[in-house]
């Protein structure tokens, strides 16, 4: 498998709205997105982690919240929502996570993997019209939230392998749902955004 | 995707009133499982402000804790976690009902517990757990009772659990009634 890393990041000291949170953000990854660094309190008994706090967020807050298990060698996506934000979090595992903008600007055709874990934990926030997806090499499990309840009108998929989103997946032959495996070309999602005005690039 | 009111199944019976147990749908989406924890627009009375994950060990027990204004909501992603309740709201028709129950992350159901609803959680295993609150923690909200003050009503499958050291030194069940009853800005702990 290739070697992935994390882009290099800035880390950056929330200010008073995120409670304190530690906000990773990066000129290398699409904007709006956010890698969020969470704080484990362990003890005898074992550990907590505060996910998700609506003060911390911006963005639309969840209206649905999915547990995946994703088998070994599973791929999820790419997929992209026309009014939705996303909220990603492994729990158990290894997720090798690539992002596609979509969007006409700031940062329009942007392309990133890293890898997500749970050793620490992080909450990925992906807006709108970012592409998204998940490869699980070994198997993993993660915590998924959605702005807007699941309907097929939110979104888009787009063909894991199409050149034109730049993610060199270190896989061949992922297992896929037969949407990932029906999903339409690139330039079909990428019309499909240019064209939504409701794309919010405000994070 | 299925209607989503359809796709969960609520079970109320001989439970406290407002304890709803809601049975989840697994959806196989080839090689991933997905189970739909929550959702807005499910009849549930806990509008989430913070989700936590929670990894505990084998024989541990995280309570008897009771809120007086949040609501708390609870899926259990692996392993197995006994929960008991116990209902110590005056005004509710199920007043002293105690119920337990087993939730297991190979069968998905999630479980929402109303303000002045006791609950504790028993791990004879280790497992994972993910819940929401409806207010953020303040300790003015978070009142406790000795696990195994017999006027709970409720039998744990141990003798020695492992405790924080706030449940080991909980109040005992008379005290804890008490504490309830006590207007919100003075109960005990309150800052």
């Amino acid at each position: 498998m290739p070697e992935l890393v994390l882009p290099e990041i800035v880390c950056i000291e929330s200010g008073v709205r995120q409670g304190g949170m530690q906000i990773i953000q990066s000129t290398a990854l699409p904007h709006g997105v956010a890698l969020m660094s969470l704080k484990t309190h362990a003890d005898h008994r074992g550990d907590l982690t505060e996910v998700f706090r609506n003060e911390w967020h911006s963005s639309p807050l969840p209206a649905e919240w999915i547990v995946g298990r994703v088998q070994a060698n599973a791929l999820r996506g790419v997929h992209v929502r026309r009014h939705s934000w996303a909220y990603a979090c492994a729990i158990a595992g290894e997720l090798i996570v690539g992002l596609h903008d979509l969007r006409p600007h700031p940062t329009a055709a942007r392309s990133v993997m890293f890898r997500l874990t749970n050793a620490p934990l992080h909450l990925l926030v992906i807006p709108s019209g970012v592409g998204y997806g998940f490869y699980a090499p070994e198997g993993a499990t993660l915590i998924f939230g959605t702005s807007e309840n699941s309907n097929s009108a939110d979104q888009l998929a787009c063909r894991w392998d199409s050149p034109e989103l730049n993610l060199s997946w270190p896989c061949a032959a992922p297992e896929l749902s037969a949407e990932d495996r029906a999903a339409g070309n690139y330039a079909a999602a990428r019309t499909t955004v240019l064209a939504d005005r409701t794309i919010n690039l405000s994070p | 995707m299925a209607d989503p009111l359809s796709s969960a199944e609520l079970l109320t019976a001989q439970l406290p009133t407002g304890v709803s147990l809601r049975l989840l749908h697994e959806q196989n989406d080839g090689p991933v499982r997905m189970t739909q924890i929550y959702r807005r627009d499910w009849p549930v009375e806990v509008v989430p402000v913070q989700w936590n994950l929670v990894n505990t060990t084998a024989n541990t027990l995280r309570g008897v804790h009771v809120h007086r204004a949040h609501w708390d909501y609870l899926f259990v992603v692996s392993g197995e976690m006994l929960i008991g309740l116990h209902d110590m709201r005056p005004d509710s028709p199920t007043y002293r009902m105690s119920a337990q129950r087993r939730l297991q992350g190979e069968s998905p159901c999630s479980i929402a517990v109303p303000p002045g609803v006791a609950h504790g959680f028993y791990f004879a295993s280790a497992a994972t757990y993910f819940y929401a609150v409806s207010r953020y923690w303040t300790p003015s909200d978070e009142l406790g009772c000795r696990w195994d003050d017999p006027e709970l009503g409720l039998s744990w499958p141990a003798a020695e659990p492992l405790l924080s050291p706030r449940d080991a030194t909980a109040a005992g069940y008379a005290d804890l009634m008490l504490a309830l009853a006590a207007p919100l800005d003075r109960a005990a702990g309150d800052s």
